[in-house]
């Protein structure tokens, strides 16, 4: 029988924090994730490390929280932060008054917010509106939400932590008011199967209520939607921020060689919702584009979405809900050893995994003190591997895969480049994929799916959309032993290509538009992705 | 400047197929390229049609284009155009040595490189797919770092479309090209045309494949437009020999492309490449010239008729910087899409529907000349062929280099 001592659900950066926080802690954990890992909230977000500015009005404990979790984990995840910086800047339509209030917020909170003028700002980030009234400098930041639970689950690995993905809990088991366990079902095979455990701590985000009510407790969790837009060029070398009320389309976030713009706020019913529609995307332009004036002119890659879980005891909605975070320990509702951490934000995860594996800590009697505050998520890759690899990559590509793979990954990804040159092979251009990473990432074990592949390593997501690597990518997973659950391959394909379409569609003008024509081009014409027989 | 009877802009297949006919035709011809279309992309096969409504397959490409609603490029013309047109290109080839089989009568089926099987009308002789219904011995060539073609893919899937009851075989072969970078079917196919590269092939393959096998290569057998290699393979294996679609840049597209410039040359088409067209002189209806921008200058071109063949939003001919708002780039032909903006594409990429954005283009008269919101004609000496006409979706019906020859073929009898 599988067993571990506290089983975490869901597999985004509050579950991952905690899984590395217990098992650095010693305690024997688990991770059961329903799909893949970052599948939902935590990737489906505009990547934005807070300085905590954004709160600093209406709460000052989240962004006092915000400005200490972002030098933690600058500190510890170098790889997966971009130290950006960010701007604040209020136009003509922006409220004065609030500038005033928000000055004030970010010196009471311990954030450093500097004046500058219009024209230093321009200066700064020459696409800026040339609307502006007023402008400040604060330490925001990018942040990979993909790496950032990756290299946490890594870490973790080192300390025994455990991760089971495609494994969703159908039932949380107990026994005279105690947890003992709890039933999954796998993905593929269907099976389903107990696993025994003494603590369930349930981290499922905007999923979190439909876990607490395979309990029969109600946690008041509201999924709300958010959707994004990823430009396929930086805007602006900073983060730029609205200076007035927290509202939508009012964040630009430059990643690497994109930049996203976010977000709405819409409650949905189902947290598996992320779709986005032509009219989110045109508003979400119209605001954008008081920001950057040129805005339409930059070409949109694709749309995106993703659920908050805003917590309210009372039924607070969008945005005028917390963002904070709780803890409810049901044993307060006659459930031991199950507990619901929700709400928070992205840039506060390790804070969230912190406190509530303190009070798991101390039910189990560990005495252990966290050190995930101090600990670097992985070891820095070594200037040796990267002179290694400069032979087989693609000039820039050697930093992007050294800080996406880490470095045990990195050493064993160059290693087999080295001994076979058949690996060199650029599998998806666009983002330098080499197929010594896809196979590396493949054997590994947990990659079932192309979405799975890509998710780790960027295959797909650059500026064709995976035009190229759609083919490619399934060619290779389907030749591979590694994995036993695969599927059909043109079913894999199929479900692919419709994944990048979700986020195209909405976004379908311009460039997009024209590499929609050839996708067809080369899967409708040239491939008959449909399928289709003589008789 | 000499005045051309006829220029055509656009250097994909509709353009060149329009190119071709006015010019056997006895037309002055110039022809304005920038770029090759989708040659590259679509493998030199001409679709002509396989699903006129929903997802079923009709009988036969007539039997399709006699289901189709008027509006649809094929019903714009007279029934027997579209043959005539069939009937032309099938002649054409034949003339530069490179015969296309086919008919309007019968589906064709060629293997991809997804192992599914597709609908087309006119293809090469190293294409016709049909041959794997009658042998029993498959066999699935791949080529050690060809980066583009999966045999474990197609053995799959094509036991899903010609049954499991075949023997499927795959065979690696290694090109021992040492150069250091990623090699396309491209590659292949110049390394097969050299001896010492058929040498080393055959070799690898007569220790693999048995006789009277079907041996399905990607598209590899050289890159000009005739059967050589392919013939001497068949003869050294004693098999039959197949080519796949496959990822772009596709060989058998280039072959015909080759093929039709060749064509153009012998009659006398002035070929002006890298001029991209921005502009038109138009007065009381009728285009006197066109403006092209090459590296420096602008130049001028005149002429009695124009025909437009600068493709859709892939080809560039046209352009939708933001929605909903269409442009027809030259000669500002009015284009409208009348839905909503999530009438616009469907939930799905591939179903069972045609793509509203992709039936988007130029509405025309029977000679294919361009007409206003009205119904009016736009310009009278100007005539559109090709992806930029409204009223069909290539991909879904599988019918984009057929509504290329057949408009192209009609305009240029417009003339």
């Amino acid at each position: 029988m599988e067993k571990a001592t506290v089983v975490v659900i869901g597999g985004g950066a509050t579950g991952v924090g905690i899984l590395r926080d217990l098992a650095m802690r010693g305690v024997d954990v688990l991770l059961l994730e329903k799909l893949d890992m970052v599948n939902g909230t935590s990737s489906r977000y505009h990547g934005l490390l807070h300085s905590g500015a954004r709160y600093a009005v209406k709460d000052q404990e989240a962004a006092r929280e915000c400005i200490e979790e972002n030098a933690i984990l600058r500190k510890i995840g170098k790889s997966c932060v971009e130290a950006t910086e960010g701007l604040f800047i209020r136009l003509p339509e922006d409220d004065a008054d609030f500038e005033g209030k928000w000055v004030e917020g970010c010196k009471k909170s311990g954030i450093s917010a500097i004046p500058i003028t219009p024209h230093e700002a321009w200066q700064l980030e020459p696409n800026l509106s040339h609307q502006i009234i007023s402008a400040y400098r604060v330490p925001d930041a990018a942040i990979d939400g993909f790496r950032m639970a990756w290299q946490n689950v890594d870490s973790a690995a080192r300390y025994g932590g455990r991760v089971k993905t495609y494994t969703e809990v159908i039932r949380i088991v107990s026994k005279n008011g105690k947890i003992i366990g709890v039933d999954v079902r796998s993905y593929f095979t269907k099976q389903t199967y107990f696993i025994a455990c003494e603590f369930v701590i349930n981290a499922a985000g905007p999923w979190s209520g439909q876990i607490a009510a395979l309990a029969g407790l109600d946690v008041n969790v509201q999924p709300d939607k958010g959707t994004l837009i990823a430009f396929n060029q930086r805007i602006s070398s900073r983060i730029v921020n609205r200076l007035h009320v927290p509202s939508d389309g009012d964040i630009f976030v430059p990643h690497g060689s994109i930049t996203i713009l976010g977000t709405t706020s819409m409650s949905v019913k189902d947290p598996e919702d992320t779709s986005s529609s032509f009219n989110e995307i045109e508003s979400l332009l119209q605001i954008g584009e008081k920001t950057f004036e040129n805005l339409r002119k930059y070409r949109v890659l694709r749309a995106f979405a993703g659920s908050r879980p805003l917590y309210s005891a009372s039924g607070g909605k969008g945005r005028g809900a917390s963002r904070g975070f709780v803890i409810l320990d049901h044993a307060e509702d006659g459930l031991h050893g199950f507990m619901t951490i929700t709400g928070g934000k992205f840039t506060t995860y390790r804070l969230m995994a912190e406190k509530i594996t303190d009070i798991v800590c101390q039910k189990l009697q560990v005495t252990t003190p966290c050190r995930t505050a101090e600990e670097p998520l992985m070891q820095a890759v070594t200037e040796e591997v990267k002179q290694k690899a400069h032979k087989y990559f693609p000039a820039y590509g050697t930093e992007l895969a050294a800080t996406r793979l880490g470095a045990d990954r990195f050493e064993r990804v160059v290693e087999r480049l080295e001994k076979n040159p058949e690996e060199r092979q650029l599998i998806c251009e666009c983002e330098n994929v080499t197929l010594a990473e896809i196979e590396e990432v493949i054997k590994e074990g947990t990659s079932f799916t192309v979405s799975d592949i890509r998710r780790k390593t960027r295959m797909g997501m650059g500026t064709c959309q995976g035009n190229f690597c759609s083919l490619r990518s399934v060619g290779i997973l389907s030749r591979s032993d590694s994995i036993v659950e695969k599927q059909q391959s043109l079913q894999q394909l199929q479900d692919f290509l419709q994944a990048r379409w979700k986020g195209i569609r909405p976004v379908l003008w311009g460039n997009a538009l024209r590499e929609t024509e050839m996708a067809r081009g080369i899967y409708g014409v040239g491939l008959n992705v449909n399928g289709g027989s003589p008789e | 400047m000499i005045k051309s009877d006829v220029i055509v802009i656009g250097g994909g297949f509709a353009g060149l197929m329009a190119a071709a006919v006015s010019a056997k035709r006895g037309k002055k011809v110039t022809l304005l390229t920038y770029g090759s279309g989708s040659f590259p992309l679509n493998s030199g096969l001409i679709d002509i049609m396989a699903r006129p409504i929903d997802e079923t397959v009709c009988a036969t490409p007539v039997e399709g284009i006699q289901a189709l609603p008027a509006q649809h490029p094929y019903k714009r013309v007279a029934a027997n155009i579209v043959e005539d047109a069939v009937t032309f290109f099938k002649e054409l080839c034949e003339e530069e040595n490179y015969p296309y089989s086919g008919s309007l009568t019968k589906h064709q089926w060629v293997v991809t490189a997804l192992g599914t099987m597709k609908p087309t009308c006119l293809v090469p002789k190293t294409m016709l797919g049909d041959l794997c219904l009658k042998k029993e011995e498959i066999v699935l060539v791949g080529f050690n770092r060809l980066k583009d073609h999966y045999v474990n893919v197609m053995e799959e899937n094509l036991q899903q479309s010609l049954g499991k009851k075949k023997n499927y075989t795959t065979v690696m072969v290694d090109a021992g090209i040492e150069d250091g970078r990623d090699l396309t079917a491209l590659d292949i196919a110049r390394w097969l045309s050299t001896t010492q590269g058929y040498e080393t092939c055959i070799k690898q393959l007569r220790s693999a494949v048995k006789a009277n096998s079907v041996v399905i290569l990607p598209q590899v057998l050289g890159l000009k437009h005739d059967y050589a290699i392919w013939a001497q393979m068949k003869k050294d294996l004693q098999c039959e020999i197949l080519e796949s679609t496959g990822l772009p840049p596709s060989a058998n597209g280039l072959r015909l492309r080759n093929l039709l410039l060749n064509y153009l040359k012998k009659h006398n088409v002035t070929m002006i490449e890298n001029a991209k067209v921005i502009g038109s002189t138009v007065r009381n209806h009728i285009c006197t010239a066109i403006t092209t921008q090459a590296a420096a200058r602008e130049r001028t071109y005149k002429a009695d008729n124009f025909i437009l063949a600068t493709g859709g939003f892939y080809g560039g001919g046209l352009q939708m910087e933001n929605f909903p708002s269409i442009k027809e780039t030259i000669f500002d032909i009015p284009v409208q899409f009348e839905g909503e903006a999530e009438e616009w594409a469907n939930e799905k990429l591939f179903s069972n529907q045609k793509q509203p954005f992709a039936e988007v283009g130029i509405q025309t008269d029977a000679k294919m000349r361009p007409l206003d919101g009205a119904g009016n004609c736009f310009i009278n000496n100007v005539f559109v062929v090709g992806r930029n006409l409204s009223g069909y979706d290539f991909c879904f019906e599988q019918s984009g280099n057929g509504v290329a020859l057949v408009s192209a073929y009609q305009a240029a009898m417009s003339l």
